[in-house]
Parts: C-alpha cells; structure tokens; sequence
C-alpha cells in the first residue's frame, strides 16, 4: 500500500509541478479583468461615471467619447449578479459616482454567468477581483478552467512571442476585433442562443438590479439602464414575452426609483450594418456613435441636475 | 458528481484512503465506509431521490428473505410484491409520461378528442440500473440460485456501490456479493490497473467522446441544412461518441472499482471490431445484454424451440432493451433494427460464429475479416442514427438526407483534429483488442521511464484535448 502511495505520489509531481509553473505563469499574463480590477483599486475614488454589464457595454461604450472621468467595467458575459458584486467591492471607493450606466439586455434578467457556456470566466472574477462568490474548485484556478491548449496558446503568445494579451483600451473598452462577422445571421443565432427556456433567475435578477439602484441612491448618484442598439434580424427574431417582461420591469424600476432612467436603443434606425460587429455587438464605428449618444444624454441629465441644483 | 469532475477527483482519493488507512481493520467498517460514500456519491445529484434509492434496496432486501424463508404459496407473493414494486417505480418515473401520450394520440386517432395527463417527475438518475441489480438479485433468489444476503449494509453496497450506482455495469448477485462479504487485502497490481483504466477511460471520454459530441450535436440539431457527406460524418461522429462516452465511463467504474479490491462485471469488449451484429452484442454493454439473456431470453425459451421461437424471442429481447433505454419511439425502432440485422444469422444458426476477437494474435485481420468488420460498423452506425434522433420525424429527415447526390461531395464540416484523435484512438485500440481494456499492457516488459512517458502522454491528451463538457449519456437511462 504504502508503496503504490509513493509511486502515485512519484508520478504525480511532475505534472504538479507543471501544472503549478503553469498557473503562475498564466496569472502573470495581462488581461482586461485584472487591469480593471487594478484600474478600480486605484481610481474608483475619482470615477465619475461607471459602465457595468455584458458585452452590450464592452464593446458598445468607449469612455474616451465620454465627459469626465468615466471607467468601463465591463466584461464579456459579465451577468447583472457580477455587476452587483463588482459594485459591492467597490461601494466604499467610489466617492464621486454619478452615473452608474447598466445595460438591460434581452438576457440580462434571465442568465447568469456560473450557468452559462461561458462559466469558465468565473475564475477571472475570483483570481483578479477577488470576488469568492463560487463554490468550485475550479474557478480558483487558471488550469482547470479551459484546456491545456488554449492555455498553452496563451502561454506561447505571451511569453514566446511577446504578443500583449490584454484586450482593452486604458478606460476599460474592448479593443476591436479584428475578424468580421456575418451581422444578418449572427443576430439571428443571437436571438435563439438568448431566449431562455426557464425563468427561475427572473426575480432574483429583479432583486440585484434593485440592489444596484439602492448603492447608486446611496450615493446619490443616477442610474442609466439602456438596452443596446441590435440589428433588425437580432431584435426581430426575439421571443416577445421574455422581450416584454424585460421592458415592464424596467419600467416599474423607472417609475419606483426616482434616480433611474431607460433608454431603449434596441430599434434605433441610426444604426446600420456598417456599426454593427455582429448581430448585437457593435462594432469600433458603432461603439463611437453609441457612446456620443450616450454622452449627450449624461450631458443633458447634468444640465437637468444643475438646473435643479440652482433652482430654475 | 460526475466521474470526469473535480470533485471526484476530491472524493475518490479521500474514500481511498480512508478504506485502506482507517477501516481496513473491519471488513464490516469498510463496507459501512463504502455504502456512505455511495449514499453521499448519489446524494450530490440529488439528495431527495436518494430515499428511493434505499426504499428501493430495503424492498429487495425484505422480499429477498421473506421469499426464502416462506412457503411455496407465500414465496410467489413476495417474488410478484419486488417485481410489480420495482417495475412500478420504473413505470412511473420513466414511461408514464410516454403511456399516456401515447393512449391520448391513439385515442386522437379513432376520433375521441383528448389531452394526455403528465407527470412532472425528474428521472431518478440510475434508477433503470439499480432497478435491475435489485431484480437480478430476487429472480436469482426465487430460482433458487443463491441465498438472500441478511446483513442490510453489504446488501445495500451491493445495490449502491458508487462506481456502478448510475451508469452500470449491472451487476449480478453471484458475481459482486461474494466479494463484498468477504475480506479485502490491498493488491498493488490490482490498484496499479485500476488507475490505468481509469486514465483511459477519462481519454475516451473527456478526449473522443466529448470532441466528437461537439460535431455530432451541430450536425444532429440542425440534419436538414446539411449535405449527405456531412450527415455521414455526423453519425460516425456520435457513433464514436456513445462508445467512448459509455465505454469510458465503464472503465472508470471498474478502475475504481479495482482500487478498492472488487472486480466489476466487463461491460465493453472492442465493440466496433465485431464481425457481424451477433458478435456486436456480446461486445457492447454486455452486462444488460446478459441481464436480458439470463432473465427474458432463456425464460422465455431462449434458441431451444426452433428458428421461429429463436425468431422471436430475438425481436422480444431487442425491442425490450430498446423500450429500456427510454420511453421514445425511436429507442423501440433501434431495437426493432437491431433485432432486423440480427435475422440473417438467426436464420443461418451463424450467430455464434464470432466468439473470439478478430484476428487473434495476428496484426492485421483478412480482408473479408475488414470487409465483415466495415459492414457491421455501418449498420451500427444506422441503427445510432435512429437512436440519437429526437423522433422519428428527425431520424427520417437524417437518413433521407444522406441519400442524396451531396453524399458525394467533401463533407461541409471536416474537424481533421479530432479525426486524426479518433484514428489514433482507434489504432490503439486495435492493438490492445486482446486486452480488458486497450492500454492495460502498454509497455509493460519495457523500461518504468517509457511506461510513464506513455501514460503522462494520455494524462497530458486529456487536458490538452479535453472537449466541450457533456454530460454522460447513459446517465439519462
């Protein structure tokens, strides 16, 4: 016995070893989720305004277009429970928040990210914002979420050939990619991978998102829901109910929060197959209008709050 | 908890050692350790269907001795109180929902307008498995072929030990109770096999299975919009998927099974390298081929009454072990196929002709030997359309659209890696046929250094290749 445990033991180290060299060298690799991570432990106390949520605002909001100090904190597949948690972290820094900006996709109150295909990315929310909110081992770990040959790639990219990983601008905006996709068909395969069967998540969602809006009154700041422009076949093919479910819980969050506001752009005709990355992602030239249009709209609600500030 | 997860790879080393380390000194604490782990193995899917679970084994347990020790009169009563119990649990669980839409469609059809009433039950997972370990163990005891086990514990590690719980390999009462009872010394070579079965298994399965699941779901869900080329790459592709994901899962089980001194039933003997569809059967998922051989089969008069009682008791076995896979039509349809491809070599008394593997110590099998294999391969490959369609709508759609002009044109979807992974699979299966499992001796006369460079070499595959998660097939069974 004792015997079979030592060579067990014996045969196993080196691939410990490995995997332990390995998952040092996969953390010392930039990504977007620790540099925002940092970016927040060092400058949540001068943001101003602070984009949450999925890929709808990664992709879609560029701060560079936006006044005053404002930080995209983003990510892909980010589900409306980290957005929470990020903003729970951060409750305390954040000292000058005015705008919290929080899209309410299609999907947003009906999918969380442990669920999800793309769970894997749990482990970036655990390792690099430190946020323990799961109970797999996996998600501790950089060599157990992926296989060993996306890791391996981004072992070889790094390291051998001194490619920078990181996927963001310095304000937290995805960088553009670089393939193209097919806009018509992908919306339409957007549209089906996002109508969810079950709705067991619905009022839990609810809940954080009220959870949200509470954090943001506390500090007096306006919170901006907005569901992202999507090409005509994205939104078209959308399953009605869970579209209308989404929109009459926004707008009983708008009419119960005095410090909420919608803006629903899913339709808006501005938008052409030229600023659209895929079916509902935009793309850089789409990411500029939407976040001009959405400068405006803070801009105005400035103007509106000083106005009110002084009286008139 | 799933064989190819984290957590097992937690459980496993800690049951382990506290089997050997802590109650190794009684046989009577292992078996205890061992029925709490299954108990807790279980209780991770979900903890409410475990009170079936032991509902399940007490009944066995009670009926098993009140039909030993009763009279003749009284030992019919309790073999019928299991059998109806058992089957009724299945019934409701399983083919309830199937009935009763099945009674309302028929009653559509003759003009009475009617809704089905439906169950909303989950699957108790493993209960077609465990159903039957509990119903092997009362038929043998009503035959008279052995004795009812009186001690609760070893007979409920018999019917929940946590490597066979949820996907088999049935059991049978003669083969798994003997050793349960008895005193279990550590075996070095028996541990070291296990881990290796293990290893392979977990390639088959996280390597082959789940890559060509990948391919063979994009093809399955979308059979109209592909060519005929395609589709065939679609049906070999889950053809390789249900053996490595089945297979794989077996080896695990009887790898860890090993670990802990017990010998599991084989359940898979190189399948695809059988030479006709007889030969198939006694390779693939042999311990429910059995089951069905031992407890439907021979009762009903086996091959001893001619060629149309061999005729059909073949369709009666086929179409049950179809009906046992699931409450769907196209289940009954694979097993009303099988049955089909099974008559030629009924009708010819050949059945039997194909005992040995091919080719026994020889390198390369004849041509009619490759020609014989080929051919079966692709009737199987048939009939796991049928299988994996979702009705019969859909396997009709699949099969219609192979047999168009497309079929000979370059497939639409060409994965060349898991292709190459799949033929290096097969290759290394081909050589280690003769074997339990296909790399239980790879160089084991050579130097330690190339054993374990082989052995990190699949360790390594594993994590490299490791496809998209899926869940175990037969857990849905």
């Amino acid at each position: 016995m004792k015997q079979f445990l030592k060579k067990v033991g014996l045969f196993l180290l080196p691939l410990l070893l490995l995997g332990l060299i390995a998952e040092v060298l996969l953390r010392r690799i930039p990504n977007e989720y620790a540099y925002k991570s940092e970016y927040l432990d060092k400058h949540a106390d001068s943001v101003n305004i602070l984009f949450l949520g999925s890929s709808h605002s990664y992709l879609g909001i560029n701060p560079e277009f936006i006044h005053g100090n404002s930080f995209n904190a983003a990510a892909s597949s980010q589900s409306i429970d980290y957005d929470l948690r990020i903003l729970q972290k951060y409750d305390s820094k954040l000292k000058n928040l005015k705008y919290l900006v929080v899209p309410v996709s299609y999907f947003t109150l009906f999918t969380d990210l442990s669920e999800a295909p793309e769970s894997w990315r749990v482990k970036f929310y655990t390792i690099y914002y430190g946020i323990h909110s799961s109970s797999r081992f996996n998600d501790y770990t950089e060599m157990l979420c992926g296989s060993l040959e996306l890791n391996t790639k981004r072992l070889i990219r790094y390291y051998a050939l001194k490619r920078n990983l990181l996927e963001c601008n310095s304000l937290g905006w995805a960088l553009p990619f670089h393939e193209k996709k097919d806009v018509p068909s992908s919306g339409v395969e957007a549209a089906r991978k996002q109508t969810v069967a079950g709705r067991h998540l619905f009022s839990k969602h609810q809940e954080i998102l009220s959870s949200i809006i509470s954090i943001a009154a506390k500090h007096h700041a306006t919170v901006i829901l907005f569901t992202a422009p999507g090409y005509k076949t994205y939104y078209n093919n959308l399953d009605t109910n869970q579209l209308n479910t989404t929109l009459k819980t926004v707008e009983t969050m708008v009419m119960n929060h005095p410090n909420v506001q919608y803006y629903n752009l899913l339709r808006d005709s501005s938008f052409t197959e030229e600023d659209f990355y895929d079916g509902d992602h935009l793309n850089q030239f789409g990411a500029r209008k939407f976040s001009m249009k959405l400068d405006t709209l803070i801009q105005h609600l400035e103007e509106k709050k000083t106005l009110a500030a002084k009286g008139l | 908890m799933l064989f190819n997860s984290l957590n097992f790879a937690i459980f496993l080393p800690v049951v382990f050692v506290l089997y050997w380390f802590v109650t190794n000194k009684s046989l009577k604490l292992q078996n205890l350790l061992l029925l709490l782990a299954s108990y807790f193995f279980y209780a991770c899917w979900d903890y409410r269907f475990l009170f079936l679970l032991i509902f399940s084994t007490f009944l066995d347990y009670f009926t098993g001795i009140r039909m030993f020790d009763a009279k003749p009169g009284m030992k019919r009563f309790w073999f019928w109180l299991s059998v109806v119990v058992n089957l009724g649990f299945l019934g409701v669980f399983k083919y309830f929902n199937f009935f009763s839409t099945s009674f309302a469609e028929a009653l559509n059809l003759v003009g009475f307008k009617t809704n089905p009433v439906l169950l909303n039950v989950v699957l108790p997972v493993g209960i077609s498995f465990y159903t039957f370990h509990g119903l092997s163990y009362v038929i043998d005891i009503y035959n008279n072929k052995i004795q009812p086990e009186r001690n609760f514990v070893t007979y409920s590690v018999f019917v929940s030990f946590f490597p066979l719980l949820v996907a088999g390999p049935i059991e049978r009462a003669t083969h798994l109770l003997p050793q349960i009872k008895k005193e279990r010394v550590f075996n070095y070579a028996q541990a070291v096999d296990g881990l290796k079965q293990i290893i392979w298994g977990l390639f088959k399965k996280v390597v082959i299975a789940d890559n060509c699941a990948y391919y063979a779901n994009m093809i399955f869900n979308d059979a109209g919009a592909h060519t005929g080329s395609t589709l065939v790459l679609g049906a070999v592709f889950f053809t390789f998927q249900i053996y490595c994901d089945f297979s794989g899962y077996s080896d695990i089980a009887l790898g860890t099974a090993r670990l802990f001194g017990i010998e599991l039933l084989r359940n898979f003997a190189f399948p695809y390298f059988s030479r006709d569809i007889a030969e198939f059967w006694r390779r693939w998922h042999i311990s429910l081929s059995s089951w069905f051989r031992d407890y439907l089969y021979i009762p009903l008069g086996g091959s001893k009454g001619g060629t149309w009682m061999k005729i059909r008791n073949t369709f009666i076995i086929f179409l049950v072990s179809g009906f046992w896979h699931g409450a769907n039509w196209t289940f009954i349809v694979w097993g009303g196929l099988n049955a089909l491809f099974m008559m030629p070599l009924i009708v010819s008394d050949s059945n039997r002709k194909n005992l040995e593997i091919v080719a026994q110590g020889k390198l390369f099998p004849t041509f009619r030997e490759l020609i014989s294999m080929l051919l079966t391969f692709s009737l199987t490959t048939l009939c796991w359309i049928v299988f994996r369609a979702e009705d019969m709508g859909h396997a009709w759609t699949f099969i219609s659209g192979i047999f168009t002009p497309s079929l000979f044109t370059v497939p639409t979807i060409l994965p060349v890696k898991i292709l190459v992974l799949t033929a290096i699979f097969m290759v290394i299966e081909w050589v280690g046929r003769e074997q339990q499992y296909a790399i239980a001796n790879v160089g084991i006369t050579m130097p330690r250094a190339v054993r374990w460079g082989f052995y990190y070499a699949v360790i390594l595959a594993i994590f490299y290749f490791v496809g998209t998660d899926q869940q175990f097939i037969y857990f849905q069974f």
